[in-house]
């Protein structure tokens, strides 16, 4: 165990001892059990030595101790097993409710977290500190931790209870242990190094797969089914026989643990034998020797393994305590502007940003919006476009440089008021499961369902809304298959068009939809634009023109800026990307 | 077990590992199950004062027993791995092929995701429950040999078990059965749980542009808690389990004491065979348990079974006959008359009226022999649809598609598609180097045709430009940027050697100048092959021979641009709508 998988254990532990009092009960009943259990097996001497053997051969045996006795060991036993499942139940409790706490806590801070945070670790990633990170976490909380335990308690009572019967016995079963332990740990080594190679035969397997399936017609179209079946083959044979060796390495830990072990065993029976035959023990020492090897070795084999299952689960408890750890986004802002409009305008003076350090995507940029103008920024593709309109809202922040919203910097307004005063129509649609009115209600939890169906008229989107056999209550399903791409932007016009804010940012979608509802779209956004600020990436020719300003930028500083006409006259950047073409990429 | 009834063809291919599996796996329960009867007699010999070397003998025989353990097992194990990973991997490469061999339209209904969830997650836990086969299989088999054994010591005794394992057993399949119910909410609790944060990370410049971090939250601690419910519940019923099976042993050992007891002190039991009984009863019950742990993965296993096996059974609704001949070269490809509807698409999808589902109302078109020409019309016309017919991508409702004269359903579909080659809308690398993209549809092309074909493309440049040049490896969906991929698409459709290329709208993605030299290096560099260029952009149409219009289903007009400019109300439109009026 390193350094840091000891930290982070104890930062579980502490994430446990919320309920420090279930975990003492939890803690006493593991005790008590495993004593009790073990003292009853110790009974067995008493109960052979003096209640059965002295009576053999006896014509009238008195059988009132033996009867006595063996009540006494099940009531032990009867002890142990309660103690037993009181501690499950009680650890069941702790550990869902420590589980529930990480992943509501993990949940809350990641929502804190910056948009550069969700750049850079995939949606992948993300999943499986929810899922597999946990579970193995909860595996272990719930059982490996307890097993580890008991079984340290239980180990530690038969070696007690065995010294004080006979420490002969004792050193055969410490020599049998040992062989085993010493073979089992051999063997598991050699097993990880082949489950590795199954791993990573595996990887390329299922990367193989999820490329043919992606690219399947592809592959139809140039006719190359046979080969690609061929080179799949060859890489599923290596399988086979990758997950043959694995399964027959981790498989035969069984059989010869199950074999050593009946030797041991007998070893025992042996030795016990062979003591007795010279007066140093007896045959209750040997049946209660016998119990306790069998009670002993589970606990024995199972501490190995549970260690390393305890060391990869706090590697996952790394991943989700670096989660809870990542900085959370800049918000020390307390000015907010007053009105709750925007009175004056939105300037960007001198800014400056990368996505990295050294690679400015923007290198200086400077303009003046004024409250209820429009402002369309137009270039080739990577001119660093869409990343000045994600600026405003501070979903980045610059490199240097300074945004302003009516004068008051951006980073002084706490971003629930700056973002509150802006929405957002993005590239992509994004809409969530859920009723098309929930969707749209998204921009204005409070909205009513008159004010969602009036944005919704506004913006042109009523009418296809209302035609669906369920309307508004309409289920949108997880790929959103059910309605096309153009009706779904307009459920995002709509949500934008609810929100009430008076500054709109937007991304403007570059993708074919057919004409009509190209159409649409292209009324409802000038809807939706009325009586707001607008600050836009545009494509689309008309959207463009009808701006009060346009910037055209390129390499990251903004070349060219002003109305359309002007830039027209200037015959410039702006009026090349403009002549003969419908688009502007 | 209709879903282990089509398993059966592979597990025969792998009959033999069964077999031997099976034969091994009695044999080592056979020998685990003598080792306590052995083991009272040694006691017993032992106590009774009798000869040493009896006793020494008797340790022998054990050791003989636990090596054969330790032997069988290690062969049984052997042999069921090979059968386990055999029989999966016959189901993979099966369902690998049919994946292969099925058309796009075959697998509606299937989505990327899906496939790749029983490609890979299925058939793995088809191979794990196979492998779990062998506890299923060899509990029962070690119960009932334990219970001989334990009628040969005492038939008095043996009742006793009688009565106490169907006990325990039900009492395990109360368990298990009752923990189901609340396991099944749990799985779709932690669905609905997932698809929550899913939709709150990939939606989360929303969440924060909408100021919803905190609701979300409280939304997400909900499903978190109702999962913690849920999972409380089928834990709480799981964990009787092991608490119970311990009170059941020692509570059987406690009954075996006091009646063995006194059958010991009666003289019809010997004290060594009593211990042989304790030792019967802590592993009969734990079989008991083991068959618990696997009862359940088994059952589910069918609906792997049932996903996996579906796709395997599907028949391609695009056959080839059974006389198919290869095409031969060269040829006009003809349309006459080719009808096609929407519905054929997507089963579920399809228009708002039956009028709107026909796509395609009788199309009647004839591609030249060496020909350029563009195809264009308004989005959703069908242009794509089309030439996945000429490929047969898809079967025509009716009317009649012959290349060279011979209908394309007369012909080997291997040779159809290898004589039409396509640069698809969405442009898709393999991972690997780019001359290996590039030489994907005929890796023996020599290098210099690849360059050639790189040079046309307007991506030679760029390739030797990068340190690896034509070595440089890329990812299926990485490094290189969306115009590079497209014409990286572009040149492997020329490099394929086919006579007829196919490019659906490839240059979208490349900016005015580069794409004006690829649409010229096309129409004007690749002399004698028929090239067929779907494009919405007229300023592309003018460099061709000939322009095909699509509209309503049919074609509304065929012919230059100039003519087309003269003929044609929709063409005009079209030129009117990006200023390209002049001829």
């Amino acid at each position: 165990m390193k350094h840091t998988d000891l930290k982070n254990l104890l930062r579980l532990l502490r994430y446990m001892g919320e309920r420090k009092l279930f975990l003492l009960c939890a803690g006493v009943c593991t005790i008590v059990s495993s004593v009790c259990a073990v003292h009853g097996t110790n009974l067995l001497r008493p109960i052979i030595n003096d209640c059965i053997v002295p009576l053999i051969g006896d014509g009238s045996p008195e059988f009132g101790l033996l009867f006595r006795m063996i009540v006494t060991m099940g009531i032990y036993y009867l002890v142990s097993a309660l103690t037993l499942l009181a501690e499950t139940e009680i650890m069941i409790f702790v550990c869902n409710d420590t589980i529930f706490r990480l992943r509501r806590d993990m949940f809350s801070h990641m929502q804190r977290l910056p948009v550069s945070w969700f750049d850079t670790h995939s949606a992948g990633e993300i999943m499986s500190r929810y899922n597999s990170d946990i579970d193995v976490l909860a595996n272990m909380l719930k059982q490996g931790l307890p097993q580890l335990v008991s079984g340290a308690v239980t180990i530690v009572s038969i070696l007690i209870s065995m010294v004080m019967l006979s420490p002969p016995l004792l050193a055969v079963v410490l020599i049998c242990t040992a062989v085993i332990v010493m073979v089992n740990t051999f063997l598991f080594r050699r097993n990880k190094k082949y489950q590795r190679r199954q791993q990573s035969v595996m990887g390329d397997v299922n990367g193989f797969a999820v490329e043919t399936i992606r690219n399947h017609d592809i592959m139809k179209h140039f006719a190359m089914e046979e080969e690609t079946a061929g080179r799949f083959d060859a890489l599923n044979g290596e399988y086979v026989s990758a997950s043959m060796n694995s399964q027959l390495y981790a498989g035969s830990i069984f059989p010869l643990g199950s074999g050593l072990s009946n030797m041991g065993f007998a070893a025992i029976a042996l030795a016990g034998v062979l003591l007795a035959a010279r007066g140093m023990t007896d045959i209750g020492t040997i049946a209660a020797f016998l119990q306790h090897y069998k009670r002993f070795y589970t606990p024995v084999m199972q501490i190995s393994r549970q260690v390393n299952n305890l060391i990869a689960a706090l590697s996952g408890a790394e991943r989700i305590f670096s989660v809870m750890d990542a900085p959370a986004e800049e918000d020390e802002g307390t000015t907010v502007p007053s009105g709750g409009g925007l009175a004056e305008g939105i300037a960007f003076n001198d800014v400056f940003f990368g996505y990295q350090k050294d690679a400015p995507v923007i290198k200086g940029i400077s303009f003046e919006l004024k409250a209820g103008g429009k402002m369309a920024i137009v270039g080739s593709s990577g001119a660093g476009k869409s990343t000045v309109i994600y600026l405003l809202n501070r979903f980045y922040e610059p490199g240097s440089g300074d945004i302003t919203i009516d004068g008051i910097s951006v980073r002084q307004i706490p971003k629930g008021t700056l973002r509150g005063m802006i929405s957002i129509v993005l590239q992509d649609t994004h809409l969530f499961t859920g009723t098309i009115m929930d969707n749209i209600r998204f921009g204005r939890p409070d909205a009513s369902d008159d004010e969602i169906i009036a944005a919704a008229k506004k913006v042109h989107a009523d009418y296809f809304i209302s035609h669906l056999p369920m309307g508004y209550k309409t289920p949108i399903t997880e790929d959103g298959s059910m309605l096309s791409e153009g009706q779904k932007q307009l459920i995002s016009i709509a949500r934008a068009a609810v929100s009430d804010a008076p500054i709109l940012i937007m991304d403007e979608a570059t993708g074919m939809v057919d004409t009509r509802t190209e159409r649409l779209i292209g009324e409802g956004l000038k809807a939706l634009m009325e009586r707001r600020t607008i600050l836009m990436v545009a494509h689309r020719l008309e959207t463009v023109r009808s701006a009060d300003i346009i910037a055209v930028m390129k390499d990251g500083l903004i070349t060219e800026i002003g109305s359309h006409e002007t830039l027209m006259q200037e015959k410039g950047l702006y009026y090349e990307l403009n002549m003969g073409s419908k688009e502007l990429l | 077990m209709n879903s282990i009834r089509a398993l059966l063809p592979y597990i025969r291919r792998n009959k033999r590992a069964a077999a031997l599996a099976l034969c091994f796996m009695l044999l080592e329960t056979a020998a685990e199950a003598a080792i306590p009867y052995m083991t009272a007699g040694l006691i017993d010999e032992g106590l009774r004062g009798g000869q040493m070397d009896r006793v020494v003998r008797s340790a022998g025989i054990i050791l003989l027993l636990s090596a054969g353990i330790a032997l069988f097992g290690y062969f049984g194990t052997k042999f069921l791995s090979a059968f386990s990973a055999g029989t999966a991997g016959a189901v993979r490469s099966d369902f690998m092929r049919k994946l292969c061999f099925l058309s796009p339209i075959d697998l509606d209904g299937l989505s990327e995701s899906s496939l790749t969830t029983r490609m890979t997650a299925d058939i793995s836990q088809i191979q794990q429950a196979l492998q779990m086969l062998n506890t299923f299989l060899r509990a029962p088999c070690y119960i009932i040999m334990a219970v001989i054994m334990v009628f040969r010591i005492s038939d008095s005794l043996s009742r006793i078990f009688v009565v106490t394992i169907p006990v325990f057993g039900a009492v395990v399949w109360l368990i298990v059965r009752a923990s189901r119910k609340h396991l099944v909410r749990r799985a779709r609790s932690t669905d609905v749980m997932n698809r929550y944060i899913l939709e709150n990370v990939t939606n989360i410049r929303l969440v924060k542009t909408y100021v919803r971090e905190d609701s979300q939250g409280k939304g997400f601690t909900e499903q978190a808690g109702e999962l913690r419910g849920h999972s409380m519940k089928a834990d709480a019923i799981i964990g009787v389990a092991n608490p119970s099976l311990q009170l059941f042993v020692n509570l059987c050992v406690c009954a075996l004491l006091l009646i063995g007891g006194r059958e010991a002190v009666g003289g019809s039991l010997k004290l060594g065979e009593l211990l042989g009984l304790i030792t019967y009863t802590n592993q009969i019950l734990y079989q008991i348990i083991l068959i618990s742990m696997v009862v359940v993965p088994l059952l589910n296993v069918r609906v792997s079974v049932d996903r996996v096996l579906e796709l395997i059974q599907r028949e391609s609704r695009i056959a080839e006959s059974a006389d198919a001949k290869p095409l031969g070269p060269g040829g006009d490809i003809v349309l006459r008359d080719v009808c096609f509807s929407r519905t054929a698409l997507s089963p579920e999808g399809g228009g708002t009226s039956e009028a709107e589902d026909a796509l395609f109302r009788g199309i009647t078109l004839t591609f030249r022999q060496g020909e350029c020409v563009g195809i264009t019309g308004a989005t959703g016309q069908g242009k794509t649809t089309l030439v996945n017919l000429l490929a047969r991508m898809y079967e025509t409702d009716s009317g009649e598609i012959t290349v060279g004269g011979e209908r394309i359903k007369d012909v080997t579909l291997k040779s159809l598609r290898r004589h039409i080659a396509f640069a698809p809308q969405k442009s898709r690398l393999f991972a690997g180097t780019i001359a290996d993209n590039l030489k994907y549809g005929r890796p023996d092309a020599t290098d210099e045709e690849m360059t050639e074909a790189a040079k046309i493309a307007d991506i030679h440049d760029f390739i030797t430009g990068l340190p690896q040049g034509y070595e440089t490896r890329i990812t299926g969906d990485g490094n290189v940027s969306g115009g590079q991929r497209q014409r990286l698409c572009i040149a492997r459709t020329l490099l394929s050697g086919a006579e007829v290329m196919v490019f659906d709208d490839s240059t979208s993605g490349l900016d005015k100048v580069t794409e004006e030299r690829v649409i010229r290096g096309l129409c004007e560099g690749c002399p004698g092959k028929t090239r067929i260029i779907i494009t919405g952009k007229i300023s592309n149409l003018r460099h061709m021979d000939r322009i095909v219009v699509l509209d309503g289903g049919r074609v509304a007009g065929t012919g230059s641009h100039e003519e087309l400019l003269r003929s044609s109300q929709v063409y005009r439109e079209l030129c009117l709508s990006q200023n390209e009026v002049e001829p």
